[in-house]
């Protein structure tokens, strides 16, 4: 090979592996979670996620320590404290979802909204945060089954997230049997593509692209479904209630087009296929079915939350994970619903 | 196996370093052709055992036409069976759909179901490939080759496979003579060849079909009288980047592996006339249906020309598609060839230079933009209502983003550009210092990665 076209490639080859591995190192000190911990896991210390039967969960007791998040996990591979006895007097809630219930962005476990919540409910709950990122809420219903079975739980609340739902929207399924050979692609993990994707998304973005809504018919009516059998199985554990949390984004219908197109960038990665305001309808969709879930049954609330917790960069760090302060928003609005429950109760 | 993905890439490298421990022409055609097969396979393995029949077929007609004493037999039979599969594949469906439309406007109730079938990849490419062997072979310009193994990979060569350039018996099977390895000048140009192409396909022609042209042409209803005339001057340069850049690619792929495949393209809007635009347009291809159609009808010497002019084109607007909206395509450009023709034999078509020749340019560029909404369009309906509305939509406001514009604009300055200047430029770029090249490239590569997420397939795959 010519000397110089070999020297090029090493050299092009060289400057992407060292971009990889300088982005890897950063998420590492970041977040304690990349490649390296991954390679390094061994039997005993796995990888930051665990794969269950239907659901994921965070490694059992484990410290993953970065520079700007640190996560302690429980042993039931939660980002909760360990559950103490349970003593009569003392309540417990559950509050199950994904990515933005677990804190995608929160600094420590303490900075959560569930763990927020538990700080304003003046130790009359133990709140278990019940949120894994990437669990739609088939898992979190599978999670809540499984993983959560003898918690013993007098509350709940799902505040599902839906990215993980809607994200299935713009996955095309190969029609029929494929009988093309198996072909190599990037691998996952390489943070430099992933990071480029998520911050480009705008030079992608075609705001006159006038594409046609997506059916939302079979995937509202399996949403349902789960939310049903999540209610009956708390049901059957003697849960008196029940909180249907609305979801929520950083981008809302009463904001300029061009703000919202800003906000819904990471959305816009996750789901390519929607335009801004499809998203924001496909939000209202799913919280419309969570509001009439809950009106059918007795001891099931939905929570509007959307006027507690605004819109916007001060409140979210990308398009639906909290920021600082909108965890402490959420866990205020939360609180406060809890509080106006038992009002009502007495 | 798409030129524009990792897997290709590890698949060309792994190649080359197998090619690398060759010291063998046999062995290197061996690796080639199971190499070919290998990639035409992975878009379905089902298409191997066709390309395979399609080249023993031929390999055994043309051996028969230079030793039997009926040639124009078993030209005969290559024709029928090479275009029988070409149109059972390609046009079966299309023919029994106007079958039953013939037959509903006589009033007569039709129970004809379409064909569920599944069109192979590049089969009007190595179709026409393999058929160029077998005329060579009648006319007595080329002689049978003894090996099927050479056939075989002459028709199957993986860089021009699927979407050409169409390569002649003539042109491509001396190559295989001999083991030529690729010299470091082949090396440097095979790989610029490659660059080049990345950049026309992911970066312009993929970025003008997401932000112009697609939204135009599947919502034209909704879009503005400048926006769809814009997104029309934009589908010719994305056909084109798109097309060339397959080209490219293919060339530079083939120069790594030590062989040569022809210039596919020459600049085509800069045509001055519309015969002048084919000559620089998927130049294999019309270069194929003037020697083996327009010459085989008589030309300009036997028949009537006109007509002649005309059947070719209408041949080329069925190549690309099996619909009404190609034949009108190949109709349109037909008698635009046939008029220029009257015009320059009566002396009122002339060679025209400065603004003249601008202004000629211009009319070409015209009519080959208009023309194209049949190319692009679904069906002929649907390219009647875009035109209709250019001209009802001027309420509409205007807008475009950024991205879009600043792929239009450097499409078009690209396209102005001599090609000696710019293997000029790409020389000068190929002899930076390392520390410069090295950081542009990756840049380049990191382009690639935003812009090619969609993973759009080459336009002319289809074909």
């Amino acid at each position: 090979m010519d000397s110089q076209l070999r020297n090029t490639l090493i050299a092009v080859l060289l400057l992407f592996v060292l971009a990889e591995v300088a982005l890897q190192w950063r998420a590492e000190v970041k977040f304690g979670n990349s490649i390296f911990s991954a390679a390094a896991a061994t039997d005993n210390s796995t990888s930051m996620f665990e794969s269950r039967d239907g659901f994921k969960v965070l490694s059992a007791n484990q410290h993953f320590a970065g520079s700007s998040i640190s996560v302690q996990s429980n042993s039931l591979g939660l980002r909760s404290p360990e559950l103490t006895e349970k003593t009569p007097g003392n309540s417990r809630l559950i509050v199950l979802g994904a990515s933005s219930t677990y804190g995608a962005y929160a600094k420590t476990n303490a900075e959560t909204f569930p763990a927020l919540l538990q700080q304003r409910l003046d130790g009359q709950f133990e709140v278990i945060n019940a949120g894994i990122p990437g669990n739609d809420l088939d898992s979190q219903y599978q999670l809540y089954r499984q993983q959560l079975s003898g918690v013993n739980e007098d509350m709940l609340i799902i505040y599902s997230g839906l990215s993980n739902d809607i994200g299935r929207l713009c996955r095309t399924k190969p029609s029929g049997k494929s009988y093309s050979l198996p072909q190599l692609s990037a691998p996952k993990w390489l943070l430099s593509v992933d990071l480029l994707l998520k911050n480009t998304t705008e030079l992608r973005y075609v705001p006159y692209k006038y594409q046609p809504m997506p059916d939302l018919g079979s995937l509202l009516a399996q949403y349902q479904t789960t939310l049903q059998a999540i209610i009956q199985l708390a049901k059957e554990r003697g849960v008196q209630h029940i909180l249907l949390a609305e979801n929520l984004t950083s981008f809302r219908p009463e904001q300029p087009l061009a703000l919202q197109q800003t906000l819904a960038s990471s959305a816009m990665y996750y789901t390519p296929c929607l335009d801004v305001q499809q998203f924001s309808e496909v939000f209202r969709q799913y919280n419309q079915t969570l509001a009439q879930v809950a009106a059918k049954q007795q001891g099931v609330h939905y929570l509007p939350l959307s006027h507690k917790v605004p819109g916007g960069k001060s409140y979210f760090t990308d398009s639906v994970h909290f920021s600082a302060k909108g965890e402490h928003a959420m866990a205020d609005a939360l609180a406060d619903a809890l509080h106006s429950l038992a009002e009502e109760a007495k | 196996m798409s030129f524009t993905s990792l897997h290709f890439y590890v698949f060309l490298l792994a190649i080359l370093a197998l090619l690398s421990v060759t010291n063998s022409n046999r062995q290197k055609k061996i690796i080639l052709l199971l190499a070919s097969y290998w990639f035409y396979m992975s878009w379905d393995w089902r298409f191997g055992g066709l390309l395979l029949l399609m080249t023993v077929v031929n390999f055994y007609c043309g051996r028969q036409i230079r030793v039997s004493q009926q040639p124009k037999l078993w030209l005969t039979a290559s024709l029928v069976f090479s275009l029988g599969v070409l149109g059972l594949f390609k046009y079966f469906n299309f023919f029994l759909d106007n079958l039953a439309a013939v037959a509903g406007l006589m009033g007569m109730a039709s129970h004809i179901n379409l064909l569920q079938i599944l069109l192979p990849v590049g089969i009007s490419f190595y179709t026409f490939q393999a058929l160029s062997y077998t005329i060579d072979i009648y006319r007595r310009e080329l002689e049978p080759v003894d090996s099927l193994a050479d056939f075989a990979l002459f028709v199957s060569f993986f860089p021009q496979l699927v979407a050409g350039p169409i390569v002649r018996a003539s042109y491509f099977l001396p190559q295989l003579t001999q083991l030529t390895l690729a010299s470091a000048a082949d090396q440097r140009d095979g790989v610029l060849l490659i660059i080049r192409g990345l950049i026309k396909k992911v970066l312009l022609a993929d970025v003008l079909a997401l932000h112009l042209v697609d939204p135009a042409f599947a919502s034209y209803q909704q879009q503005s009288s400048w926006f769809l005339i814009l997104a029309l001057i934009g589908y010719s340069f994305q056909v084109y980047l798109d097309f060339s850049a397959y080209t490219d690619i293919a060339r530079g792929c083939a120069r790594l592996l030590g062989y040569q495949l022809p210039v596919n393209f020459n600049r085509p809007y800069l045509a001055d006339t519309i015969s002048n635009f084919w000559q620089r347009w998927h130049i294999s291809m019309s270069s194929f249906f003037r020697d083996y159609l327009y010459y085989g009808l008589g030309g300009s010497k036997k028949g009537n020309v006109y007509a002649n002019l005309i059947i070719t084109f209408v041949a080329i607007g069925v190549w690309h598609g099996a619909g009404w909206n190609f034949v009108l395509y190949g109709l349109c450009h037909g008698m635009l060839v046939a008029l220029e023709r009257w015009l320059r034999q009566k002396g009122w078509l002339v060679q025209q230079t400065g603004w003249r020749w601008a202004l000629a340019v211009g009319r070409t560029f015209t009519l080959v933009c208009l023309l194209r909404v049949m190319f692009r369009a679904e069906d002929l309906q649907e390219a009647g209502g875009y035109l209709l509305a250019i001209w009802q939509n001027t309420a509409i406001p205007f807008q475009l983003t950024a991205v879009g514009a600043a792929a239009l604009v450097i499409s078009v300055l690209l396209h102005g550009i001599t090609p000696r200047y710019l293997a000029h430029w790409q020389l000068r770029l190929y002899h930076w210092p390392i520390l410069l090249k090295a950081p542009a490239l990756v840049a380049l590569l990191y382009g690639l990665v935003v812009f090619g997420s969609a993973e759009a397939p080459f336009i002319y795959f289809q074909f």
